[in-house]
């Protein structure tokens, strides 16, 4: 029906400008020029909301161009001209005269429009047309134009980078930055210098100076640009450093964010190898980013908030004293709100543990059930990080109290991880954990905590087996977390209270081994094992006591917020993530634009379905590629999920043995998967290996393929890596020294290129994953000059890959030596 | 809506909606900046409408939000407003006003003032609708000045319009107060707004409080208490920034800024405050066990406005938050002599839990009461005390100002005898979080 409708309208346009086209006499100039200006403007409004009105092309143009002096006319004119220029390159190529007189008209503002729309058709073979228009815009005498044919530039060099180069217009432009009087034809020739990959020109001391000292001559936002190009300028000695902070102190005052932003970027990384002017900065900026953050514009306050918790957790002790500034306000959005509660937890200390927690504990009364949780969260981390402050642990016993089941479950959560750290404190948090009937927490996570903590500390309280007792029973019915919980807890309990235990052990243990889920099965055939080979052996081997944990792994580490750090005031303090994690950069020389690939839209790239980090490959490698998958099609992934198990695995024969006596024979168990993995090979790496897209590319394209492999994959560890838009998965590769330079793809294909450095060698190993959902397996390749470090890269990287799988529950994460984060600390410690 | 560089996906605004409309399941506002599969889309939310701007390259988020804020401002300095209706009946205008703010994703010329020069429509000006009430402030929490005008009107109906100037000083306070009344944290943010529309741009003068101190507390002599409570006449602020186009040169020495302003609305300066200030509500609660009723509690809420009664607030709004327990509320509205009840109304919001009491017009020093009988579904427990609440008060009060910054003058640099223009210097204060726990 919309369509229908759609077309009676493009009928009805197109009769009337056929009619006014035909009616341009004189007479009727004045309204005529009006009707057209209306029904223009009615095609620009049915393009807005998305209807097509490309096959109006020559009736527009024959409509217009009949009435030429009206300026209001020709610029909806050109609107319609470059909305769908790239679609009718033919028809465009009339318009060119049109436009390229234009250029040359007696009004500056005219010229500047029709230069404007000339760079901005986007149509490759029209090039020739266009560079005299800039050459000409370039000199002209008004700077409207000049500014005009300056983006012009770079619109053409994303077109076609030889014309732009073969015609020196970068070397103009480069004359015109230093030498022009209006300061924004200046900030664009810094732009696309910038872009065309001449940066480095930018940053020579006798074009920073001046740049410096005219910086209120420009616009708020090239001040920006001028501000990130001086970040690049290293100066010669301290006293310059002084010199250039003095000159731009005030821009801390100036109202617009990114201004003061792009200062305190400027600063920071000016003072980095100073550090008592270092600190002075932080002083210095605190007030400035406070007054931004109040602001009631909650958007730009959510980024200057963002780069606040970012420098917060580099130097805490700067925010102590200011602690009330990050207290919640009740009209804020929840992204301020999450961001203030983790800014609050990075600050926490001695001097303020007590009045912030005591603030949070408000929070957790809130409607926002998020923030509820985020601030129970926040006051268990404080419990666990200041230790010394007494009452902070009381709150969160109080908040086993509220009624509210979430707020239960999230402190269970919370005291589980704080008894983890302190075992010490378990006196005084059993009392309010054993008050808690298990019906009470429903989330899985919860429950899990929950039992945790039962079988843990079973011994000291009263009730535990008969609280453990019902969730034997609807054991089935129980998330996986909560069973592998329940059989660790019963098990230690087990020898602690075996008379109590008993029958709930034996409940638990067939329940579990015809259990469905892998861990869950694998794991209560081992306790029965153990149990049958020698009851004291088991004992020595489940109930031995737990070491506390010394410290729990940051979300993020030290070494990523460095990195993120580096690139201050970008989108990668935001997204918390170095920006290769996000910016899919196709690997190309680094003259060449990051904006490439869509200005040089001609390429239906998007169209053809071929994500970005795939030109990377040549055409034939990329066929390979899928042929080297598909070929894994043969294994089930069934089949393949008992590959991933280390080669060194226990003997399979006495199991069948076992099976008979429980009656399971003909499973198709083979291996118990919790066996210990074999000790890692040899193979250590550069934790921050640092390679450019160029050689990375030019490697790649260098070397033979010294390995290749397909890895299956079980579900959870596919999810896991597409999750998060694989930021997680790049994480803990990037934990293990394994960096990424490109990811991307769609389901259900995604694709990884990574590289790392083996300590003491100097060759990279590069990487190629295709991770391929239909087919449960990735598909590795592997390139090195150097042939050693091949095979035990290879078995490192099917240990990140199956890690994957585990990151949530059980899995090797403990013997490849990764620290624990607190969520995944349930599963590996019952061995 | 405008594409500059086509290296994003045509359906990137669908994505756009689909993530921000299902943000964690849609119960929570989805951060102004994410990324989806390589592409990050950064957003401001203003009058209803979202501005949203894609790329693909790591850029400087304060920057990208700062200019859809701006683009936001010329929107509403060409349109009048900025709502939906306003954007979808001045596409053309909007398109030759983004062509010339950015050029191929670079920021270009971003005032309203240079950008009148290039732009040829005229703007449809929409009706404000009346059912925002209030007339001289519309809108509470957004921008300050009532007057819907686009700044084409000075220019192109010369002679017509008037010439008129607003600067407002606009403050809103965020104050939190402990169970037992006393103000556990409090601030104030303001800013000095100035809407123009002057033709020939003059320069102005705005002369501030001789007695303004600006600086840290830890700097400041007085470590616990500032302006308030000390008798002068001193205003304290922590800090404050500037608009571009003002001139510090006689800040320094005596306290006035001067500038040339550009057309259209833009904050001279912004400040902050958290020196005590006189709060300009109190209130306070009662929770018992009804005499009469196991079932019930009798809650009694007092709010006292603690300012002079030659000023009123408008539009108070006290939300109570209630729980669970609390099955029913019966309100008796104030028996107070003097005030009585009229234009007070009360509302039970049984879904979310929460009794809202409304005043359309508090006079300054008139005290008012509200009785609620709660028909508790498990009987009178200690608890229920507790659980009330935090209230949250949400107000305006016109001509009033909690730092008591003042404008001394307004001065008009300009030589003309007759040129009279309208000089408006007002004064809002506005509740930003205002919330009293229980």
């Amino acid at each position: 029906m919309g369509e229908s409708k759609s077309r009676g309208e493009l009928a009805e346009i197109r009769t009337t400008l056929a009619s006014l086209a035909s009616t341009s006499g004189s007479s009727k100039g004045e309204t005529a020029v009006t009707a057209k200006r209306e029904v223009f403007k009615k095609i620009i409004n049915y393009i807005t909301i998305g209807i097509d009105m490309s096959s109006l092309f020559m009736q527009v143009m024959t409509c217009a161009v009949s009435s030429g002096e009206d300026v209001v006319l020709k610029k909806m004119l050109y609107l319609y001209i470059c909305t769908y220029a790239q679609s009718n390159p033919d028809l465009t190529l009339l318009t060119i005269n049109l436009l390229t007189k234009d250029c040359k008209d007696q009004d500056p503002t005219i010229r500047g429009l029709a230069l404007r729309s000339l760079c901005q058709l986007r149509v490759a073979n029209l090039i020739e047309y266009i560079m005299s228009p800039i050459q000409l815009g370039l000199q002209d005498a008004h700077p409207y134009v000049r500014r005009t044919a300056v983006m012009g530039v770079l619109k053409v060099y994303h077109l076609d980078k030889a014309a732009v180069l073969n015609a020196g217009m970068l070397e103009t432009l480069q004359e015109m930055m230093v030498q022009d009087k209006d300061a924004q034809v200046v900030a664009n020739c810094m732009s696309v210098l910038k872009q065309a990959g001449a940066a480095q020109r930018l940053v020579s001391r006798s074009l920073v100076i001046p740049l410096l000292n005219r910086i209120k001559e420009f616009s708020e936002w090239a001040q920006c640009q001028v501000l990130e190009a001086v970040s690049g300028y290293r100066p010669s000695n301290e006293q310059e450093v002084f010199d250039i902070m003095n000159v731009l102190d005030d821009r801390l005052l100036h109202s617009n964010s990114a201004v003061v932003m792009a200062t305190v970027k400027l600063f920071l990384h000016l003072t980095l190898s100073m550090p008592p002017t270092h600190q002075q900065v932080l002083e210095r900026i605190k007030d400035p980013l406070q007054t931004l953050i109040s602001r009631d514009h909650f958007e730009t306050a959510y980024a200057v908030l963002a780069h606040f918790l970012l420098i917060a957790q580099r130097a805490p002790v700067l925010f102590s004293q200011i602690y009330t500034t990050f207290f919640c306000r009740q009209n804020e959005p929840s992204y301020i709100k999450s961001l203030k509660l983790e800014i609050l937890t990075a600050i926490a200390d001695e001097t303020n543990a007590y009045e912030i927690a005591t603030e949070l504990t408000e929070y957790v009364n809130d409607i926002d059930e998020q923030l509820a949780r985020e601030a129970v969260k926040a006051v268990g981390r404080i419990a666990i990080e200041v230790q010394d402050v007494g009452g902070i642990i009381e709150r969160l016993l109080g908040f086993l109290e509220t009624g509210k089941s979430y707020v239960t479950a999230e402190a269970v959560i919370q005291i589980k991880d704080l008894l983890r750290r302190y075992p010490t404190f378990a006196e005084a948090c059993l009392a309010s954990v054993s008050s808690i009937a298990p019906e009470d927490l429903v989330e899985p996570e919860g429950r899990a905590a929950f039992i945790w903590i039962l079988g843990e500390y079973g011994h000291n309280i009263q009730d535990a087996p008969y609280l453990l007792e019902p969730v034997g029973t609807s054991f089935a019915d129980e998330a996986v977390p909560v069973r592998l919980a329940l059989l660790a807890a019963v098990g230690k309990l087990f020898f602690k209270r075996p008379p109590e235990c008993q029958r709930l052990l034996g409940t638990v243990l067939s329940a579990a081994m015809a259990d469905a889920n892998q861990d869950v099965h694998d794991r209560a055939l081992l306790y029965y094992r153990l149990l049958q080979q020698s009851v004291q052996e088991a004992e020595r081997v489940v109930g031995a006591p737990l070491p506390a944990i010394s410290h729990f792994a940051e979300e993020q580490s030290a070494e990523l917020r460095d990195r993120i750090f580096d690139e201050f005031n970008s989108l990668a303090v935001v997204l918390r993530a170095p920006s290769a994690t996000f910016i899919q950069e196709t690997p190309v020389s680094p003259a060449e634009d990051v904006l490439a690939p869509g200005a040089s839209a001609e390429t239906p790239r998007a169209a053809a379905g071929v994500d970005e980090g795939s030109a990377l490959l040549s055409s034939h490698e990329q066929e390979e590629a899928l042929i080297d998958t598909s070929t894994s099609n043969g294994n089930s992934p069934g089949a393949s999920l008992l590959s991933t198990s280390p080669p060194a695995a226990a003997p399979a024969s006495p199991v069948s043995a076992l099976d008979d006596l429980l009656g399971l024979s003909g499973n198709d168990f083979t291996t118990p998967a919790p066996a210990p993995s074999p000790p890692a090979p040899a193979l250590s790496l550069d934790p921050r290996p640092l390679l450019t897209p160029a050689s990375f590319q030019a490697s790649w394209a260098a070397l033979e393929p010294a390995l290749r492999f397909t890895h299956p994959l079980p579900p959870s560890a596919l999810a896991a890596i597409e999750a998060n838009n694989h930021q997680d998965f790049c994480r803990k590769t990037g934990a293990a020294g394994i960096a990424t330079m490109a990811s991307g793809g769609v389901a259900p294909t995604f694709r990884f290129y990574m590289y790392a450095k083996p300590t003491g060698g100097s060759a990279m190993v590069l990487t190629e994953a295709i991770v391929d959902k239909t087919m449960g397996s990735a598909s590795v390749t592997l390139k090195c000059a150097d042939a050693a470090p091949v095979q035990p890269f290879a078995e490192l990287f099917r240990r990140q890959l199956d890690a994957m799988a585990g990151v949530d529950q059980l899995g090797p994460a403990l013997q490849s030596g990764w620290r624990l984060s607190p969520r995944s600390s349930m599963g590996p410690n019952v061995l | 809506m405008r594409d500059y560089l086509g290296n994003v996906p045509k359906a990137s605004s669908e994505i756009f909606f689909r993530k921000v409309n299902f943000w964690d399941k849609g119960g929570r506002d989805a951060p102004p900046v994410f990324n989806v599969d390589g592409v990050s889309y950064l957003y401001v939310k203003d009058g209803g409408v979202f501005l949203v701007a894609t790329t693909r390259e790591n850029v400087s988020p304060s920057l990208v939000l700062e200019l859809l804020k701006r683009i936001g401002g010329i929107i509403k300095d060409y349109c009048g407003l900025l709502s939906e209706e306003a954007v979808r009946k001045n596409f053309v205008l909007l398109y030759e006003l983004l062509d010339e703010v950015i050029d191929y994703g670079y920021p270009q010329n971003s005032s309203s003032e240079a950008l009148k020069e290039f732009v040829l429509n005229e703007p449809t000006m929409l009706k404000p609708s009346k059912s925002k009430g209030d007339a001289l402030f519309s809108g509470v929490g957004k921008g300050p000045t009532g007057v819907i005008k686009s700044i084409l009107d000075t220019s192109r109906t010369e002679g017509k319009a008037r010439e008129e100037i607003f600067v407002d000083i606009v403050e809103k306070i965020s104050c939190t107060f402990s169970s037992s009344g006393h103000v556990q944290t409090s601030q104030i943010d303001g800013a000095i707004q100035v809407k123009s529309y002057l033709t020939g741009n003059p320069a102005i003068a705005i002369a501030l409080n001789d007695s303004l101190v600006i600086g840290r507390r830890e700097t400041s002599g007085s470590v616990n208490y500032g302006g308030y409570g000390r008798g002068g006449d001193t205003v304290m602020l922590d800090d404050c920034n500037f608009h571009q186009s003002v001139s510090l040169d006689r800040f320094e020495t005596e306290r006035t800024l001067q500038l040339v302003p550009p057309d259209g609305e833009f904050a001279v300066m912004n400040y902050r405050s958290t020196y005590p200030f006189k709060p300009p509500f109190r209130v306070s609660t009662t929770v018992d066990e009804d005499p009469n009723s196991a079932l019930k509690a009798i809650i009694t809420i007092r709010i006292t406005p603690d300012f002079g009664g030659d000023k009123a607030a408008s539009g108070l709004e006290v939300v109570v938050p209630m729980p669970r327990e609390v099955a029913r509320v019966h309100c008796e509205l104030g028996r107070d002599a003097k005030s009585g009840a009229a234009g007070q109304t009360w509302d039970w919001q049984e879904r979310a839990r929460r009794l809202v009491w409304k005043f359309k017009r508090v006079q300054g020093g008139l005290e008012h009461t509200l009785r609620v009988r709660a028909t508790l579904s498990d009987g009178w427990g200690p608890s229920i005390k507790k659980s009330i609440g935090p209230i949250n008060l949400q107000f305006t009060i016109p001509m009033y100002c909690a730092s008591r910054l003042q404008v001394r003058y307004l001065q008009i640099l300009k030589e003309h005898k007759s040129h009279q223009p309208y000089r408006w210097v007002r004064y809002v204060t506005l509740s930003n979080s205002y919330v009293v726990r229980t």
